[in-house]
C-alpha cells in the first residue's frame, strides 16, 4: 500500500491528526526513499567491480599481436579512467556515497589489473600474492581520501589473502608479522567509520570482516609450539566478545555485532574441540620436550592476548556490570586453569567438559531470564553438541544413544515452548 | 575549502605514487631487457601432463641444482647468487653458489634456494626468478600439442633466453625445438 493511501486511512479512522499527517508527508518529501538511495550505492559498487573484472579478463587474454609497448599502455588505461572518476568525485560529488564508493572500488580494481598485466607482459616469476603486497600498500589511501568504506573492506580482504598465503601456503618459512602493520594502516579509518557512520551497512560489515580476518591470520603465527595457540585463540575470542559488549555496539542487533558473535561461537567451537582426549594426551610430553618456552613467539602472543583480554574485562566490567554475567567473557580464564592442570594430568579434558556444561547451563538460564530465543537455543546447542561428541569416544549402546537423542529433541521443544508461553503471558 | 584543497593535494600525491611504482617496475625490467647479457638456460624434459597452468607455461631447467660444499648451510627460501658459465653449446652451467653479492664483473643471477639435501655433498636446488612464461589464453589446440610433444621429448633442444644485468634477470623468449614460441604461433597460423 502506498504511503498516501495509508495516511488517508489512518486519518479517516482518526488514528493520527491532520497536522501529524502533514508532518509525515513533509518528512518523506525532504528525505526521498533511503532504500532507493542504498540501491543506487550498491549498483554503483557492483558496476565498478564487474566492469573492472571484465577489463582484467579481456586483458588477461594476452594479445600476441600487440607490441609490449601497446600492451603496457593498455594496462594503464583503466587506472587513468578510475583516477579521473576519483578526481571528479572530489571536485563535484563529495558526499555522494555512490560516487565515492564507485570510484574507490574502480581505483582498487584497476590498480590490481595494472600490476597483474605488467607481471604478465614481463613474465614476472612467482604467484600473484607477491604483487598483492605492493597492490595493498598502493591502495589503502583511497579509503581515506575518497572516504570509500568498500575500498577499506576490499583492502582488509586483500591483506588477509596476502598474509594467509605467505603464512599457510608459501614454501619458504614466513611469518605474517607484516599483517599487523598492514591492519594498523586501516584502523584509523575504521575508527572514523564507527564515530561518524556507525549504522551504515558497510560499517556493520567491518564489525564482521575485521575480527574474521584476525581470526584467520592468528594461526599463521604458529611455528613449533602450537599448543600455546589454543590459549591465544581463547583469549582472542574473549577479547572479541568483551569488545562486542562495549558501548560502541550497544545499538547493534546480535547479527550486526560481529565481535560478540565470533567471540561466542569461536569459544564454543574451541571448547568442544578440546573436550576430546587427543589434545590432552600428549600435552605434558610436548611441554617437556620443548625448551626455550620464553623464546617461542606463540607463548608471547598467547600472553599478550590474555593480558589484553583481562585488562579490557576489568575496564569494561567497571562500567557495564552486565558483562560480569556473561560466561563467554571468562571462558579463557577457565581454560588457562585447564591448561595448567593438563601439564600434570591428561584428565584435564574432564575439566573442559565441566566448563562446557557450566557455560551451556549458564547460557540457557540467561536466555530464559531475558526471554531471548537465540540465546536459549545457543545454550541448548552447546549442550547437545557436548552430548553428541561424547558419543564418539565412548561405547554406549545404540539403544541408549537413541533414547538420549529423543530426550535432547524433547528438551529443545520443551524449553522453547515454555519460553513461548512465558512470552505470551507477559504480553497479555 | 581548505579541507578540500588538502584532499585534492593528497589525491594528486596518491595518483603520482600509483603511477610511479608500476612505471618503475617496468623501467627496471626494461633496462635489463635492453642492456642485460643474453644467457640460454636449457630446459629439462617435462614429466608433468599439464604444463599450461592457466595462462602460463611452467619452466623447469636442467641447471636447477648444484653440489655445494658443506661449509655453508643453505635453507629453503634463502637468497642465493648463482655463478654462471657457458658450455661448448653456449648453454648456461652453474659454476658456484655464494650467499654474498659477487663481484660486478662476474656472471651471476640472484635466485632463491628451493631446498637442500645431504650432509657431505650438499645438493642445493635453485628456483630461478624466471620460471613462468605467460602465454595466450586461447592457445590453439594444435600449437599446444606441438609444444607439449616437444617439451616431453628429451631429444629436442628447448631453452629459455634470459637477459641478466647485475644479477637481475628478465625472461626474453622461450625456444621450443630451437624455434621461439612467437614464431611457432606464426607457423600454426599459416
Amino acid at each position: 500500500m502506498s504511503l498516501k493511501k495509508e495516511l488517508d486511512e489512518l486519518l479517516q479512522s482518526e488514528v493520527i491528526s491532520e497536522e501529524t499527517a502533514a508532518r509525515i508527508r513533509r518528512y518523506y518529501k525532504e528525505n526521498p526513499g533511503t532504500a532507493n538511495r542504498r540501491l543506487i550505492v550498491i549498483f554503483g559498487i557492483l558496476g565498478a567491480l564487474l566492469s573492472s573484472m571484465g577489463v582484467i579478463l579481456i586483458m588477461a587474454y594476452n594479445w600476441v599481436d600487440l607490441t609490449i609497448r601497446t600492451k603496457t599502455m593498455i594496462a594503464f588505461l583503466p587506472l587513468l579512467i578510475a583516477h579521473l572518476a576519483g578526481l571528479y568525485t572530489l571536485w563535484r560529488r563529495r558526499g555522494d556515497s555512490e560516487w565515492q564508493e564507485g570510484s574507490g572500488v574502480g581505483i582498487f580494481m584497476s590498480m590490481g589489473a595494472c600490476l597483474l598485466l605488467i607481471s604478465q607482459i614481463y613474465h614476472f616469476p612467482g604467484p600473484a600474492s607477491s604483487l598483492s603486497l605492493t597492490w595493498m600498500l598502493l591502495i589503502f589511501p583511497v579509503a581515506y581520501i575518497l572516504n570509500s568504506s568498500v575500498t577499506s573492506l576490499l583492502y582488509i580482504a586483500g591483506i588477509t589473502w596476502y598474509a594467509g598465503y605467505i603464512s599457510y601456503f608459501a614454501t619458504a618459512e614466513a611469518s605474517p608479522y607484516l599483517y599487523g602493520l598492514l591492519l594498523l594502516l586501516i584502523l584509523p579509518y575504521y575508527g572514523y567509520l564507527i564515530r561518524s557512520r556507525n549504522n551504515d551497512f558497510t560499517t556493520i560489515l567491518h564489525h564482521w570482516v575485521v575480527p574474521l580476518s584476525i581470526t584467520i591470520i592468528l594461526g599463521g603465527f604458529t611455528q613449533d609450539q602450537g599448543m600455546w595457540m589454543y590459549i591465544a585463540y581463547f583469549s582472542l575470542f574473549a577479547l572479541f566478545f568483551i569488545t562486542g559488549q562495549s558501548s560502541v555496539f550497544q545499538n547493534c542487533t546480535k547479527l550486526q555485532n560481529g565481535y560478540q558473535m565470533i567471540g561466542q561461537t569461536g569459544s564454543a567451537i574451541l571448547l568442544i574441540t578440546l573436550s576430546f582426549k587427543w589434545y590432552w594426551k600428549n600435552l605434558p610430553e610436548k611441554i617437556q620436550a620443548t625448551d626455550h618456552v620464553f623464546q617461542a613467539p606463540e607463548f608471547w602472543i598467547a600472553a599478550v592476548l590474555t593480558i589484553a583480554a583481562s585488562i579490557l574485562l576489568m575496564v569494561l566490567g567497571r562500567k557495564h556490570k552486565a558483562i560480569l554475567n556473561e560466561p563467554f567473557a571468562y571462558v579463557y580464564l577457565l581454560f588457562l586453569l585447564c591448561f595448567f592442570t593438563g601439564l600434570y594430568s591428561m584428565y584435564a579434558f574432564i575439566l573442559v567438559n565441566l566448563i562446557i556444561l557450566l557455560v551451556g547451563v549458564w547460557t540457557i538460564r540467561k536466555g530464559n531470564k531475558n526471554a531471548d530465543f537465540a540465546e536459549l537455543n545457543f545454550g541448548l546447542l552447546i549442550f547437545t553438541v557436548l552430548i553428541f561428541s561424547r558419543f564418539f569416544d565412548s561405547n554406549i549402546s545404540f539403544l541408549l544413544r537413541g533414547l538420549t537423542f529423543i530426550a535432547v529433541g524433547g528438551g529443545f521443544f520443551f524449553a522453547n515452548y515454555r519460553m513461548y508461553r512465558k512470552k505470551l503471558e507477559y504480553e497479555k | 575549502m581548505k579541507n578540500r584543497t588538502i584532499l585534492f593535494l593528497l589525491f594528486v600525491l596518491m595518483v603520482g605514487v600509483q603511477w610511479f611504482v608500476p612505471t618503475r617496475m617496468i623501467n627496471q625490467k626494461h633496462s635489463i631487457a635492453v642492456e642485460g647479457r643474453q644467457y640460454k638456460f636449457q630446459m629439462s624434459p617435462l614429466d608433468v601432463e599439464d604444463p599450461f597452468r592457466g595462462k602460463y607455461l611452467q619452466l623447469r631447467f636442467t641447471v636447477d641444482h648444484y653440489k655445494a660444499d658443506s661449509n655453508y648451510t643453505w635453507k629453503s627460501g634463502d637468497v642465493v647468487y648463482v655463478l654462471l658459465k657457458k658450455n661448448a653449446q653456449d648453454f648456461v652451467r652453474v659454476s658456484g653458489l655464494t650467499s654474498s653479492l659477487p663481484n660486478g664483473d662476474d656472471d651471476f643471477v640472484k635466485a632463491t634456494v628451493r631446498h637442500a639435501f645431504g650432509k657431505d655433498s650438499l645438493q642445493v636446488y635453485i628456483d630461478y626468478p624466471f620460471d613462468r612464461y605467460y602465454i595466450n589464453d586461447n592457445i590453439p589446440d594444435t600449437l599446444e600439442q606441438v609444444l607439449l610433444g616437444n617439451l616431453k621429448d628429451s631429444s629436442t633442444i628447448n631453452y629459455a633466453l634470459v637477459r641478466i644485468k647485475s644479477g637481475e634477470a628478465v625472461l626474453e623468449e622461450v625456444y621450443i625445438d630451437s624455434v621461439s614460441i612467437s614464431e611457432w604461433y606464426d607457423r600454426i597460423k599459416k
